[in-house]
């Protein structure tokens, strides 16, 4: 190539840090820095410094034992991965797990469902601190918080949260608040199950919840309508 | 969408990290920087350590250029590690994951020991400041007034750091800064004032021996430490890869040249003959004079931000300990409307500010005290730092990014802080300051001690230590979360 064709400096950073993506997407997640430096023959400073800069901007990730890389959330607008309203229904209680040092669940409410199927779909189940008995959660509505404000509301009660301590599990408890969709319709619960004496302190668990449970408000109703149209 | 459908290497890829519950994303480049501004108390160090250096019989300007040097090298490492890991653990997370449990621990303690000493010595001295404030304006300084004084220090950092580190950083930011510009003000009025050829003269002063010249160091590098305290806001600051990093370095710069500001305003008086502090400078003439009030309000908002600062910076350590199942879960706890760990506040802020009120309650003078405080802080940070450099080039290796240059900077750098700390410890174990020698010694016994004691114990939790708030699951290509077909 000659002089003139040869692209300049920046633009040859631009290609390179496309090709360590490309890379990251080819190899898939785990592959390490120096892997990288040897498949694109690049210096180990150029990449280092370059892959420093994909971290930063989001493009890229390190895996979570910190050994390698993987691609990032930015990403997904580069490849074109539409965003499901399942998948914002899943991000917005992630957020809310992200602030939380206790179990966060997100239970579907299905009135209208089959008489075969239960009324409530345990949608989004805290990975970290999975519910002590799901079955029975669902078979027995009041012994958990969730069914709680399940049976209010089938009585025409509104109530901001409902609660519950020692009935599931000695000394934790959980506390539910509803999420209702534009018609007031109650779609579903947000529940923090924590040990008793955080349940106790209602008001700041409550205060805690209350902005997480407006903006999944806003995610279940875009979820609910897509389903209701498939 | 299961995890356990996850590849290999995302196992483990969960919605929230081991530091979760702090106020993520709070904080910007401006108020992560007043961290390790406030940390440092550069308008302290100016008023405090070329004094001292002098004291030690060391060559002062040589001595303060030589140890920014050594300080510069240790933050070029402190932001290659910062700007590849968000850890609230700071350096003893870089330790941890390049060495191994035991070093990351043992230097946690070492970072304990430099925070936890720098806010008691900075409560103390602030105290001291504010009296002397308070004289100068014609008030008598009874010795209730001390106590006062040092309670509504506590109460104020206690409720500024409880409301949460976004308050606690802004009002850091603010002190700090009207502090650094009340001694840059006075620096330049010295160095305007006063005698060039003197000045010339101790800048280019021999250096008579190299054991004091060493010494001078050790003694310098005092002026310098705390600037890697932004890294432990790693996870309550936006876009923190590229923040921490730019205001680690960035409040080193900014710091270090006030201090050598001060120390060159200060080099006249303290290079000849006699040793004496800038305030008897300034008193000397009739326009200085109306000066020294400002530096006592400097130093007293200096060493004020500076305990805020110290108390934070122990706080998040006591989290990360304590989120890894080291420490007593409790330590670990946070506020869910602050989002402050506010156990772990009380337990510092009760420290910082109870054990000098406890010392100060006993009869013991107050110059001594501070002087051990200050030196067994010192004795922290230098074992920290000879850790964070000692451990990077293998922490760079467990990253797969290993570096030729790192190989060389980083034990090189870690041997010469050892000796400058192993020169110091020496130093001060002979002089007045011998008890701080001697608590330094001590708790790094204990804490290891209770290393192994809890390595015994909790086998798993020890093993974990080197919590990062990484990679989350909304953090990876949505491609990686997807059900396989």
């Amino acid at each position: 190539m000659t002089r003139a064709l040869r692209p300049d400096a920046g633009s040859r950073s631009a290609l390179a840090a496309l090709a360590i993506i490309e890379e990251v997407a080819a190899t898939g997640p785990g592959v390490t820095a120096l892997e990288i430096t040897y498949r694109l023959r690049m210096s180990r400073s150029a990449a280092y410094r370059l892959l420093g800069v994909l971290v930063e901007s989001e493009y890229l990730v390190r895996t979570p034992d910190l050994g390698g890389f993987a691609l990032g959330r930015r990403i997904d607008r580069l490849v074109g991965i539409p965003s499901t309203p399942a998948d914002r229904v899943r991000e917005a209680v992630d957020a809310v797990r992200a602030e939380a040092r206790f179990g966060i669940h997100l239970v579907l409410h299905r009135p209208l469902a089959p008489a075969t199927q239960p009324v409530l779909e345990l949608f989004d189940i805290d990975p970290d601190f999975p519910l002590s008995d799901p079955d029975r959660i669902v078979a027995e509505p009041d012994c958990s918080a969730i069914g709680r404000i399940v049976s209010a509301d089938a009585r025409g009660e509104r109530p901001a949260f409902a609660s519950q301590r020692g009935l599931l599990v000695p000394g934790h408890g959980c506390l539910a608040v509803p999420i209702r969709g534009p018609d007031c319709r109650l779609i579903a619960v947000l529940a923090a199950s924590a040990p008793a004496h955080k349940v106790a302190d209602s008001d700041t668990l409550v205060a805690f919840l209350a902005p997480h449970a407006q903006a999944l408000a806003v995610a279940c109703a875009s979820r609910s309508a897509s389903t209701d149209r498939d | 969408m299961l995890v356990s459908d996850q590849p290999l290497p995302l196992r483990g890829l969960g919605p929230r990290t081991r530091l979760g519950g702090l106020d993520k994303g709070a904080l910007g480049a401006a108020d992560v920087a007043a961290q390790s501004v406030s940390a440092m108390a550069p308008c302290g160090a100016a008023t405090a350590i070329p004094v001292l250096v002098a004291a030690q019989g060391g060559p002062v300007v040589a001595s303060m250029a030589t140890a920014f040097a050594i300080t510069l090298v240790v933050s070029w490492l402190v932001r290659g590690f910062a700007r590849r890991v968000p850890a609230a653990g700071s350096l003893y997370t870089c330790a941890a994951i390049g060495v191994g449990p035991m070093p990351g621990f043992l230097t946690a303690g070492a970072l304990l020991l430099g925070y936890l000493g720098t806010g008691m010595f900075a409560v103390t001295e602030s105290s001291s400041f504010a009296l002397r404030l308070v004289s100068t304006a014609g008030m008598t300084a009874h010795g209730w007034l001390v106590a006062v004084g040092a309670l509504g220090f506590a109460a104020a950092s206690g409720l500024v750091l409880v409301r949460g580190i976004r308050l606690s950083a802004r009002v850091s930011l603010v002190t700090e800064a009207v502090a650094v510009l009340l001694v840059v003000a006075v620096s330049v009025w010295l160095l305007c004032h006063g005698d060039g050829h003197f000045l010339q003269d101790s800048t280019l002063l021999p250096v008579p021996d190299v054991d004091q010249l060493a010494g001078g160091i050790a003694v310098a590098m005092t002026a310098f430490v705390g600037f890697e305290s932004a890294t432990v806001l790693s996870v309550e600051t936006r876009a923190p890869l590229r923040t921490v990093p730019a205001a680690v370095g960035g409040s080193l710069l900014v710091g270090g040249s006030v201090v050598l500001l001060a120390t060159l305003a200060q080099a006249e008086s303290l290079g000849g003959a006699t040793s004496t502090s800038w305030f008897q400078a300034l008193a000397a003439s009739p326009g200085g004079r109306m000066l020294v009030p400002a530096v006592y309000l400097a130093a007293t908002l200096s060493f004020f931000a500076c305990a805020l600062a110290s108390t934070t910076a122990a706080a998040r350590v006591l989290l990360s300990l304590a989120r890894e199942g080291v420490l007593p879960e409790v330590l670990g706890h946070t506020d869910l409307r602050s989002k402050a760990p506010t156990v772990g506040i009380a337990v510092c802020t009760a420290t910082v500010f109870g054990v000098p009120f406890a010392v100060s309650a006993f009869g013991a003078d107050p110059t001594a005290v501070c002087g051990s405080l200050v030196t067994a802080a010192v004795c922290g940070y230098l074992l920290a730092y000879a850790a964070l450099a000692g451990s990077m080039p293998l922490m760079l290796r467990h990253l797969g990014e290993p570096s030729r240059v790192v190989w060389v900077v980083g034990p090189a750098c870690a041997l010469a802080l050892t000796a400058v700390v192993a020169g110091f410890w020496g130093l001060t174990v002979a002089g007045p300051s011998w008890s701080g020698s001697a608590v330094s010694a001590a708790w790094m016994l204990l804490w290891a001690a209770v290393g192994y004691w809890v390595r015994r114990r909790r086998p798993e939790a020890f093993a974990s230590i080197g919590a990062h708030s990484g990679t989350v699951r909304s953090s990876v290509w949505r491609g990686y979360l997807r059900s396989a077909p």
